[in-house]
């Protein structure tokens, strides 16, 4: 063993002082073992991931002239790589990625998604306590049905969108109500600020204050018009956009009436506070509506395969309309 | 094995005649390498300092220092965190701790050289000794240096920056084992 030591020192100084920066006699030791069992887990690698392998590593592989034998024992250790650091090694890298790259890092292998898919981790609480307002923060009702960081930061990139309503509406500083301030003979809408082309996706939407004589929530292409003059069901008064009219109950799209919704005599009213649900169901094109957990049949059908933002609009003066996003509804 | 100690021992104390000489401890890593760092260096890592002051190797009466058993940290990465510390051994503490919970903390230029120049391997070796060992200041250099690298990369240009096997490559185990 002693004379293999000393056989195997001379030719891997000779390496290490091309490979690496110049070290002391003593380092050069040192390094002599975790160098080759490096190079011998790279080649692993490169056998199994060609892809993997950088021009750097190569001439690396290639200088050591060590005995094989000892090579192919060295990987007892099992190796450090990127998908196997430890979590609170990997949250704290995480934490300095934006949101983008974030996603990217879910996709890279399991670990990290794993990672990742914890939805309270410190990760997603940070970037929570970032993107949101105190106000919604704060607030214990809002987005209370949504149970981790994660939903909740993905409820806010699918609220009311501020450059994307009516210039007679405003939203609120929670950033998920819109309110409708007091000015006559005028109809005034908002959409989300995301919209959906396919799965399924619900949105939790509740009017707070009176109704006036048109409260109607739907989706609309971005193409819909926001904004009207007078008092209008706007929402679903052309081929851009679909709405329900929660004062009559009557379904609109393309300027026709397409009935009462729910479809039974005498449908409920909506009372103030009610929450509704609204669903798209991109892949089937279908929306349709729950009130309090309760489904109401489809209300849509048909929906051609467009880019479908969640719509309100209001007449009633300093009305206000809450919508959170809640992801895919679960299927009884 | 005595003569390369004495060449281990000698450097070291000659290039630093002022101060205090330095005391010098032994650590043995995990695959059997025996290297030596200034005590006070070696503090910064919480993990041997508990050790250290169990020991009593700490105080300046006490002459015998035996070689500490780093069990979970091989010789070159040994090597490599503490030449870190022994750069750090001056630095103020609460500077680590405050920079833990910052997002924008800035790298000094010595220590974005230092991890710089080395292989993303040998970087994550070390982020995972520093953990172990619990060097807070190396842990949050480390991180931020990876994260700076996996900026505004796709998870194809990150398999290929950090050595990720491609996803059918991968295992199909669905829980991955955490070192927790």
């Amino acid at each position: 063993m002693a004379e293999n030591d000393g056989e195997t020192i001379v030719p891997d100084e000779q390496c290490n002082l091309t490979a690496s920066t110049p070290m002391k006699s003593s380092g050069l030791e040192q390094v002599e073992s975790p160098k080759e069992r490096k190079t011998s887990m790279v080649e692993c690698d490169d056998e199994g991931n060609p892809s993997s392998g950088t021009p750097d590593e190569s001439p690396k592989q290639l200088t050591p002239h060590s005995i094989p034998p000892r090579r192919r024992r060295s990987p007892r250790r099992p190796e450090v790589s990127a998908s196997r650091l430890p979590l609170k090694v990997l949250n704290q890298i995480f934490q300095y990625l934006p949101l983008k790259d974030l996603r990217s890092a879910m996709l890279t292998c399991h670990s990290w998604n794993n990672a990742l898919s914890m939805e309270d981790s410190d990760i997603w609480q940070y970037l929570l306590g970032k993107k949101l307002p105190e106000a919604a923060v704060s607030d214990p009702f809002l987005l209370a049905e949504l149970g981790s960081a994660k939903k909740k930061l993905r409820a806010w990139y699918f609220a009311w969108n501020t450059s994307d309503i009516s210039r007679n509406n405003y939203i609120r500083t929670n950033g998920f109500t819109v309110h409708r301030q007091p000015v006559a003979q005028s109809t005034d809408g908002v959409r989300g600020k995301r919209g959906i082309s396919k799965g399924v996706h619900a949105f939790d939407i509740t009017w707070d204050g009176p109704l006036g004589t048109v409260a109607v929530v739907g989706i609309a292409t971005k193409h819909a018009a926001l904004h009207c003059v007078g008092y209008v069901a706007l929402l679903g008064s052309d081929d851009q956009s679909w709405g329900w009219n929660l004062v009559d109950n009557v379904l609109m799209h393309n300027g026709a009436q397409l009935g009462v919704y729910p479809k039974m005599n005498n449908p409920p009213k909506y009372e103030v506070g009610d929450k509704i649900r609204l669903i798209i169901d991109c892949d089937t094109h279908v929306a349709y509506f729950e009130r309090n957990s309760e489904f109401l049949g489809i209300a849509f059908n048909h929906i051609p395969p467009l880019r479908l933002y969640p719509a309100v609009c209001a007449v009633y003066g300093n009305t206000e309309v809450t919508m959170v996003y809640v992801g895919s509804p679960q299927m009884g | 094995m005595p003569k390369k100690n004495n060449t281990k021992r000698a450097p070291p104390s000659v290039p630093k005649p002022s101060g205090p000489p330095p005391r010098l401890l032994q650590l043995t890593s995990s695959d059997g390498h025996l290297l030596q760092g200034d005590i006070r260096a070696l503090l910064l890592s919480s993990t041997l300092a508990a050790t250290i002051r169990e020991l009593g190797y700490d105080k300046e009466y006490c002459a015998e220092l035996k070689p500490v058993p780093v069990n979970n940290v091989v010789g070159f990465t040994l090597k490599l965190l503490i030449e870190w510390c022994d750069k750090h051994k001056e630095d103020d503490p609460a500077i680590a701790l405050a920079e833990k919970d910052k997002k924008n903390i800035c790298i000094p230029s010595w220590d974005r050289h230092f991890l710089s120049r080395l292989p993303m391997s040998n970087l994550f070796d070390l982020i995972t000794a520093a953990y172990h060992l619990d060097v807070t200041g190396l842990i949050n250099y480390g991180c931020k240096t990876v994260a700076n690298s996996a900026k505004g990369k796709n998870a194809e240009e990150m398999r290929e920056l950090f050595g990720i096997p491609e996803p059918w490559e991968q295992p199909s185990t669905s829980t991955a084992t955490w070192d927790d």
